[in-house]
């Protein structure tokens, strides 16, 4: 009972342990602080990656895709473990949007939409598909032209709020304007967006602000659609649009939503050589944004079965080249399965891992299934084919992410053993400003042992203190991170983070329970540890010797 | 003359000073009955102060014997310490199997959880492990302590001296020796902390500070209770040097020159209130180079070359 006695009343009147908890307090809060954001960092990296791709892909990492996708999917749909699976086709080619000179190099997804939406979180990376729900789509269609309702005048005002005149109501064609009214019903408000002039004008008049950018009519006309019918193209967000510092995106009037956009791609033959690039205009239907730069600035999503058909992926007579006679049938590839797996079967949870290496057997099984005729080539192709798990698959992505953690972490450990040294020094230095008490304390019954446990549980006192300070000003560090970096770039215009720069819109800001009780029971126990040596002096101290220190 | 409460035989001691030595004492030999003022005086330098700490189980003489009712306090056969000494003992014998055991202890307390989460598949959450063992060595801490503080032989007779000063021993010292952190309520009980664990203290609380109140206002401080020793003058700090060797009710108070540093009306209040203990029973020693003081005792011993002698009264009183 003395010790922890004498313990609070030392830490409460040696004022020199203040330094040892202020020590212990910014050590455990910058260990925390780098935990939670790299932490944060990682498990945002994990979740768009898992949220893009499924639980499970099947791939053979081959330009010529592999055949037999679809009575793979047929067979394994029956799996009680399969909620869903799409086959998705990669490629490559080369995107100019029309009236302009720029190309960008691009990576070609060929999906089918509404099987994607089960499978994976793609529509909610979409754009115009969360305030227009229901217009997005990768079929054939036209462009929708922003109109003016003539007999609804709406006051138009500067920036001060003076009024500057009246002008006719904007207006979307029928269905894109039932879409957003209907959005905006849900309370649905576009804030990825910085301001357009257009939008502004419709908040200040009380009317459904419009998202994104429009083509307009002109003369103030009636709204409507325009143009040939083309297919429909999603292009990565930061293709079409310009990230700002702020987060938000500045959209480029050039790319009004059912632009014309033209894809150019290279189709592989059979044999593996490239046959002569063929090109198809598109309209820009809609814009994705999955939160990794790498996908967002480089990949556009088109129909599963045009890219096929573009890419000569598509079912075909095999002719032979020296007679020019039919002698059998090309087989319809794709580069891709994504599957989604349910969590859950007969109330047990799914092993996704050994389900990958069930699937990938299956598929391997399919080589000599005497349902199918499969030749020699096309057997090469499934045989090289795998299944692997989400985390799998991205560990390219995802493993640097987590050694850097581990190793920022750790690094950042190393530095808080100045704590620990810290901790050390000060109690070494209370043990011989307080060698008379000592004695004091031993001439009155005090135990060696006694007199040591006060000093380490001084120690881990400090610790205790030290790391709930620490832990409380780490979490609200986190917690207000943004707020934080915010203040810094209007004080000082030093943007720490860039999120032209960076994929996600805002530093990570969660603690995770885990990492602040790891912390703060890693940081009392170094305490503790730092207070061993001055206890041990304490412990073995002659009484009559520490009576007569002067 | 009654059995002694407290008996010295042949007490050497002897301080190595580099390559020669420094006798100190060359066989003291004293007995102190229940309820006797014995004063202890001699010049300065001549040992006094380390016979008192030998006598009162602060310091270990280099030879002879301290008996305290019969049983010598150093060699820790006193029924006090017998307790403690077995058990210490049998950690001192058995140190290897001791520390045997405690590896195997934290093997069984950290490893083998930790290893069977390990081994769970599939595991709730993976980093649970780790929080365990780290959870783990954290109360693994205290254990590794008694390890590291494993007592030498040397150390293990230290502690029983401890179990003998906690019960049986009061001390009051020429400088009071006041904690300057506590309030004089607080140090007057502190011995009583010190004396009792966690539990035993919950208990016994309320009585100890009944006991310490009523010391305290016997030695006449009521009214500085929660005084801290600066505020006080030196008599009054004295006091609450008494107060606080006796509030854990010692059967024998050791004073080193308690009079020493207070001027001589604060002295002469101090003495009252130590021949009103003695006359009250209580068994007192006393170190004191002043024959005034001294002669306020039963007996005077005087310590001469290393030596004991009794004081003859006219020269003690003069």
């Amino acid at each position: 009972m003395y010790k922890l006695f004498l313990t609070l009343r030392y830490l409460r009147k040696r004022r020199i342990a203040y330094f040892a908890i202020a020590a212990v307090l910014l050590c455990t809060a910058m260990v925390l602080i780098v935990m939670s954001v790299m932490g944060g960092f990682l498990d945002q990296l994990k979740f768009k990656a898992r949220g893009l791709l499924g639980d499970i892909i099947v791939d053979n990492r081959s330009y010529s895709g592999f055949p037999l996708y679809e009575e793979f999917i047929a067979d394994v749909s029956q799996w009680p473990e399969i909620a869903k699976a799409t086959p998705v086709i990669y490629s490559y080619g080369l995107l100019r949007f029309q009236d302009t000179t720029q190309t960008n190099m691009v990576r070609v997804v060929g999906l089918r939409l509404e099987e994607v939406y089960e499978v994976n979180a793609f529509k909610q990376s979409l754009y115009y598909e969360k305030y227009y729900p229901g217009t997005t789509h990768l079929g054939e269609q036209q462009q929708p032209l922003l109109g003016f309702d003539r007999s609804k005048l709406i006051e138009l005002r500067d920036d001060q709020g003076q009024l500057i005149g009246q002008g006719p109501q904007p207006l979307l064609p029928p269905a894109y304007q039932a879409a957003r009214e209907q959005s905006a019903a849900a309370g649905v408000t576009d804030d990825e967006t910085a301001e357009t002039e257009l939008v502004k004008i419709c908040r200040e008049n009380g009317l459904t602000p419009l998202a994104g950018v429009y083509e307009r009519v002109d003369d103030f006309g009636p709204p409507g659609l325009t143009g040939d019918p083309r297919p429909g193209l999603i292009i990565g967000r930061d293709i079409v649009a310009k990230r700002l510092p702020d987060g938000r995106y500045e959209r480029f009037y050039p790319y009004a939503r059912g632009c014309v956009a033209t894809l150019t791609l290279l189709p592989v033959a059979e044999s593996g050589s490239v046959d002569t690039p063929v090109k198809q205009p598109f309209r820009y239907v809609d814009d994705s944004r999955t939160g990794i730069y790498e996908i967002d600035s480089q990949h556009v999503y088109c129909d599963f079965a045009l890219l096929q058909k573009l890419l000569r992926l598509d079912a075909a007579e095999r002719v032979d080249p020296q007679t020019g006679a039919t002698v059998g049938l090309i087989a319809a590839r794709c580069s891709q399965i994504q599957i989604k797996v349910r969590e859950h079967v007969n109330g047990q949870p799914v092993d996704v891992k050994a389900l990958a290496g069930r699937l990938r057997d299956h598929y391997h099984g399919l080589a000599n299934d005497p349902r199918f005729q499969v030749d020699g080539k096309d057997k090469a192709l499934i045989w090289t084919i795998d299944a692997l798990t989400w985390e799998q698959s991205q560990s390219h992505i995802i493993a640097p992410v987590e050694k850097e953690r581990q190793l920022v972490t750790i690094l950042f450990g190393i530095i808080s053993v100045v704590a620990v040294v810290l901790v050390l020094c000060i109690l070494y230095m209370i043990v011989l400003q307080k060698t008379r008490d000592i004695g004091i304390v031993k001439a009155i019954g005090g135990s060696p042992l006694g007199v040591a446990c006060i000093f380490l549980v001084y120690g881990a006192g400090i610790g205790v203190v030290g790391s709930a300070l620490g832990a409380a000003l780490g979490f609200y560090f986190v917690r207000y991170i943004n707020n934080v970096q915010d203040f810094l770039a209007w004080a000082f215009q030093w943007q720490v983070w860039d999120r032209s720069v960076y994929s996600f819109d805002e530093i990570p800001n969660t603690v995770r329970p885990l990492d602040l009780v790891t912390v703060v029971l890693v940081a009392i126990f170094l305490s503790t540890l730092g207070a061993l040596l001055a206890a041990r002096r304490a412990g073995l101290m002659q009484p009559v010797e520490a009576l007569r220190h002067e | 003359m009654s059995e002694p409460l407290l008996a010295a035989q042949g007490l050497h001691k002897v301080y190595p000073m580099g390559q020669a030595e420094l006798v100190v004492l060359r066989g003291c030999s004293l007995q102190v009955a229940p309820g006797e003022f014995v004063a202890i005086m001699g010049k300065s330098g001549s040992g006094k102060s380390t016979l008192l700490h030998i006598l009162g189980a602060l310091d270990a003489p280099s030879r002879g014997d301290v008996l305290f009712e019969g049983v010598a306090v150093n060699r820790q056969t006193s029924g006090v310490g017998r307790a403690a000494d077995a058990t210490l003992g049998l950690l001192t014998r058995q140190r290897a199997l001791s520390l045997l055991l405690h590896i195997l202890a934290f093997g069984l307390l950290a490893g083998l959880p930790g290893w069977l989460l390990w081994r769970a598949t599939p595991l709730p959450w993976p980093e649970l492990t780790q929080v365990l063992v780290w959870l783990l060595a954290v109360l693994f801490l205290p254990l590794s302590v008694t390890v590291l503080f494993r007592p030498t032989l040397a150390q293990l007779v230290e502690r029983g001296r401890v179990v003998t000063r906690r019960r049986v021993f009061g001390f009051v010292f020429q400088f009071y020796h006041l904690l300057p952190e506590l309030n004089v309520l607080e140090n007057v009980l502190l011995p009583r902390k010190v004396g009792s664990s966690s539990l035993r203290w919950l208990g016994e609380r309320a009585a100890a500070k009944e006991d310490a109140l009523r010391i305290l206002a016997r030695v006449g401080l009521s009214e500085r209770l929660r005084h801290r020793p600066r505020e006080l003058s030196g008599g009054e700090q004295q006091r609450v040097a008494i107060a606080r060797a006796l509030v854990h009710r010692p059967r024998i108070l050791f004073a080193d020159e308690p009079t020493g540093n207070l001027d001589a009306a604060a002295g002469a209040s101090l003495m009252k209130v130590l021949k009103g203990l003695h006359a009250e029973g209580q068994t007192i020693v006393m170190v004191t180079h002043d024959a005034g003081i001294a002669a306020q005792a039963d007996r005077v011993l005087v310590l001469e070359d290393g030596r004991l002698r009794a004081a003859e009264r006219a020269a003690a009183t003069t």
